[in-house]
């Protein structure tokens, strides 16, 4: 802006010389002929008449000038555009394709990637702790928590929290909220501010502290109507009174992405930490400027070696320090997908690009006789240039908007199409700065193939005419050509390797009949069912009806089903085994286990291979027993039968109860459709409340259950009759209905959705390298055609004919497809981890992605090749 | 006489440049002389039309001294500008002899 104003000013400057120079020269000639100076510079200024507006006038000319030229070339750009009404479809369909689908996928992507999270200098923001075989996610125990604080050196600071648990709004009107327990120094350690309020203080988060919170934004919002007086405000939170102190900014977010409604002070009682204790904190911290994670790892060595110390010796080898940025924290195993398809959505880019450059080239070796002849007229090559970006450009520029709206529909399937467990994907939208990556990408695309006609030199002379093969050109254009289809072969296979990944998820063994299996979850509030043996009479009571339903005749109750859900772990290190002594040497890995009662495994189609399965007289007896599986039998007995053996599962530090092991049953897919199988036992779910005290305490808080049927015929069908059953006991007990095969489709909606992109974008590449063969064919044969007819009139055959045309085409196609399998080839090592049961060079991927590119190709060279072979002769060569 | 068409005062400029390089003055004298006085360029259409030339690339223009050593902003043709200027004389006289056929015939 700056700059133009000085340009404009100067050249203002230059004007008025110019003008007061001819004046001079008409005061000097005026003396010449006698007057007085005065009588001279009078007669001067008034046969030049208004000099001020002889300036303004010439000045005029620069903005009018450029008006002029660019109104004419618009004129000329959509006057050519529509007298070419093909060439301007397929161009802004091909950029909107690709400019649409990029948008769409690098607002997905852009959140998990490069989106900066909401808090203050967020890059210098750390997850630190130590892992273990039952802990993946790093954390710190009991009192080293305490000394990593107050001894580590590479932190400004260093904060926790504890986790996230369901608590109610006991009100007039009650909600279900998230509660975040988290030390007092957390949020200002994240670099968050309040909206309203303060932040807690020290005291407050000690033991028996009176409680006080920080609300969310939008339970502010939603709850208090953004009310001033909220803070100091007391609310019921699970039955206590609780003072509002303060409210987060609409931006907060808990480092996990958890849902928190309430922040509360975790509270944890040091001195007892201090005594043994064991209190989980998740800790977060904030590097000192200029350290990164390495040096802070290096620096912890002291803290790490004090952790180490206090853990059994036998498991030390197994810990380890992890301190890595809270980003990757965050989005975890989303990296690599958003990379893939962020390379995909780029290779599709680039598809689109080749062809809407090979158009464009086309399109100028049809104009170049046009160009000669206006170039012979006194046409400047500025003009010309200027003419062809501005076509470039309105091309662009209708592509932009084209593209946009695909966009914005891409991004509403996305959304709609995505799993849970994809960060940030309901925040998605398209917003400025991609609208400002597409605009680019246009503009580049535009000016970059808008000028290619000026690349070669051919087109700046006259002899133009006579000599239009343009080979040159040719040969661009089926460079591009190559790497389109070796790109597509690309594309093909990775898309077929998650389609295959996400198949054998869904079809592998999984141990037990899936099929015809009905499951009804439960939650027990804290408040409406606070006792183990309410608890059991509603199990109880919704079990007998169960039974009942025609068809129906045994009805399962566990608290977690396979081959997801909510399992129990425990190191299998600590397991002890009667008469033996207690083993050591690591935690051995780690077991899964679950609550069931006797007919869970004939409900699943569990086979017991060893012993038998529990009886309904062991569920109401005082003994404890269990059921292991055959891993896990291997692991702990190796060679000795366990069946009758009793084993001390350690729940507690002293005084466990011995179990007695009564069958072994057969492996069961347990850790989720990829993992490998994990050892795992079962507890009998007895008749006692002893049993239903204690049980999974997840987000939601309580306890679970799930009622597993078996069902004659098809398990939807069943649905609204069990649901009626669960509410003729509790009609307000809310009940989560699902048949075990969508339970396993939603495990395996991640990969379907990734599947499902990676295939939308190798359709669209096939398509897009389809249209750019067939153009090159068409145009090939366009050019030939009077040598076609001369062929033809002295005799050639059809199939030499299609011979001729095709050999070109036939070389690309191989050429590209032998790139692309190289390519694919290596690219697919780079996501081994997203594949299951299927290699990175699956030979049958391979094979199908080349297929599916030759069927493609076959069809777009067969319109232009029958066009070539139904040439007329006689009328061609009359036209000559 | 009073303004020139245009396209005319462009063709007159571009003649004037053909000889020699000259500044806005010079030209506008050298157009009076040669017509004998009878067409006086005003200079409320001779810089815009010179600025225009210029941008439409006919004419080229830079800053040097003057006879009377001032600073003058002296213009000459381009080549494209010669070309111009050809094909505008045929056209210039195929059109005046056109005329000129219509006029005798009267």
């Amino acid at each position: 802006m700056k700059m133009r104003k000085l340009f404009t000013r100067s050249r203002r400057i230059e004007v008025d010389e110019e003008l007061r120079f001819h004046l001079d020269a008409l005061v000097e000639q005026n003396i010449k002929r006698g007057m007085t100076p005065e009588q001279a510079r009078r007669a001067a200024r008034a046969s030049f008449g208004n000099v001020e507006s002889a300036a303004e006038r010439t000045s005029d000319q620069y903005r009018g000038w450029w008006m002029d030229v660019l109104r004419q070339d618009m004129r000329y750009a959509l006057r050519g555009l529509r007298r070419n009404l093909l060439f301007a479809a397929a161009s802004v369909l091909t950029l909107a394709l690709g400019i649409g689908a990029t948008t769409a996928v690098f607002s997905v992507v852009d959140r998990i990637l490069f989106r900066s999270l909401p808090y203050a200098h967020d890059e210098r923001l750390v997850s630190v702790g130590i892992t273990a075989p039952i802990m993946p996610q790093e954390f710190m125990l009991g009192s080293s928590y305490y000394f990593w604080k107050q001894s580590q050196t590479p932190f400004e600071a260093l904060s926790s929290w504890s986790g996230t648990n369901g608590c109610e709004l006991s009100e007039a009107n009650p909600a279900h909220l998230a509660c975040a327990y988290v030390e007092a120094d957390f949020i200002s350690t994240l670099g968050v501010g309040l909206i309203r309020g303060r932040n807690f203080r020290r005291d407050e988060d000690l033991p028996n502290a009176p409680l006080v919170a920080l609300l969310s934004y939008g339970l502010w919002r939603n709850r208090f109507s953004m009310s001033d007086d909220v803070v100091g405000k007391t609310i019921s939170l699970d039955g206590s009174p609780v003072r509002v102190i303060g409210v987060l900014p609409p931006t907060f977010e808990l480092p996990t992405l958890d849902r928190a409604d309430i922040l509360l002070p975790q509270r944890v009682d040091e001195p007892a930490q201090h005594r043994g204790a064991t209190h989980i904190f998740y800790s977060i911290a904030r590097l000192k400027p200029g350290i990164n994670t390495v040096q802070a790892m290096q620096a912890l060595q002291p803290q790490f070696q004090e952790a180490l110390s206090e853990t059994p010796a036998r498991f030390r080898s197994e810990v380890k320090l992890r301190v890595r940025s809270l980003r990757d924290y965050q989005v975890h195993d989303a990296r690599l997908t958003a990379w893939v398809l962020l390379g995909a959505v780029f290779a599709v880019l680039l598809i689109a690009g080749a062809n809407v450059a090979g158009l464009l080239l086309a399109r100028a070796s049809e104009r170049e006789a046009e160009f000669a002849v206006r170039k012979s007229l006194g046409a400047s090559r500025g003009r010309l240039l200027s003419q062809m970006l501005t076509e470039a450009l309105v091309i662009s520029g209708l592509g932009v908007l084209a593209g946009w709206t695909l966009g914005l529909v891409l991004l509403r399937v996305f959304v709609s199409l995505a799993p849970r467990g994809i960060p940030y994907i309901e925040q998605a939208h398209l917003d400025i700065r991609v609208l400002g990556f597409a605009v680019l990408l246009a503009l580049i695309s535009g000016l970059l193939f808008g000028s290619a006609p000026f690349w070669s030199q051919s087109i700046l002379s006259a002899q133009v005419i006579r000599n239009s093969s343009g080979s040159g050109r040719a040969r661009a254009r089926q460079t591009l050509l190559i790497v389109q289809l070796s790109v597509t072969v690309m594309l093909l296979a990775a898309a077929g390797l998650l389609l295959r990944t996400a198949r054998n998820m869904q079809s592998q063994s999984l141990g037990m009949r899936a099929d015809q299996l009905l499951t009804a979850t439960v939650h027990f509030s804290r408040a409406s069912y606070p006792t183990p043996t309410r608890r059991l009479q509603f199990v109880t009571q919704v079990e007998e009806r169960l039974k009942q339903i025609p068809g129906v005749n045994t009805v399962a109750v566990s608290d977690s089903v396979p081959p997801g859900g909510l399992e129990h772990d425990r190191i299998i290190g600590v397991i002890g085994v009667e008469g033996r002594p207690v083993p050591d040497g690591g935690t051995g890995g780690n077991v899964r286990w679950r609550w069931v009662t006797p007919s869970y495994f004939s409900v699943l189609g569990i086979p017991i291979v060893r012993g038998s399965a529990f009886t309904d007289a062991e569920r109401q007896s005082n003994d404890h027993f269990l059921i292991v599986s055959e891993s896990f039998a291997a692991r702990l007995f190796a060679g000795e039968d366990p069946v009758g053996k009793r084993v001390d599962i350690h729940e507690g530090p002293n005084d466990n109860p011995w179990y007695t092991i009564v069958g072994i049953a057969a492996n069961v897919k347990n850790g989720g459709l990829v993992t490998e199988n994990e050892p795992e036992y079962y507890k009998l779910w007895r008749n006692h409340p002893e049993d239903w005290n204690t049980g999974f305490t997840g987000a939601e808080g309580g306890m679970v259950a799930t009622f597993i049927l078996r069902t004659p015929a098809n398990a939807e069908a069943l649905a609204p009759v069990v649901r009626s059953e669960v509410a003729a006991v509790d009609n307000a007990m809310p009940v989560d209905i699902e048949t075990l095969r969508e339970r396993i489709r939603n495990l395996a909606e991640r990969p379907r959705f990734e599947a499902a992109l990676l295939s939308l974008f190798a359709t669209l590449a096939v398509v897009l390298a389809a249209i750019g063969l067939y153009g090159v064919i068409a145009f090939i044969v366009s050019r030939r055609t009077q040598e076609i007819a001369v062929r033809i009139a002295l005799g050639a055959g059809k199939q030499e004919i299609a011979a001729l045309i095709s050999r070109d085409g036939i070389r690309m196609i191989a050429a590209g497809m032998l790139l692309g399998v190289v390519g694919a080839l290596g690219i697919s090592r780079t996501f081994r981890s997203l594949l299951f049961g299927v290699g990175p060079t699956d030979v049958l991927t391979i094979l199908g992605a080349m297929l599916a590119l030759l069927l493609a190709s076959a069809i777009a060279m067969w319109l232009p090749v029958r066009r070539a072979i139904r040439v007329d002769p006689m009328r061609v060569l009359r036209y000559e | 006489m009073g303004d020139l068409l245009q396209g005319t005062l462009d063709l007159l400029i571009l003649k004037t440049l053909a000889l020699e390089a000259m500044h806005g003055w010079g030209i506008a004298q050298r157009i009076q002389q040669l017509s004998a006085d009878a067409l006086q360029v005003g200079q409320g259409s001779l810089y815009p039309a010179l600025h225009r030339l210029e941008l439409d690339g006919l004419i080229s223009s830079e800053w040097a001294a003057s006879e009377n050593n001032r600073r003058a902003k002296y213009y000459s043709i381009t080549p494209l500008g010669r070309k111009r200027l050809k094909s505008e004389m045929t056209e210039w006289k195929k059109t005046a002899q056109a005329i000129a056929l219509v006029l005798q015939e009267g």
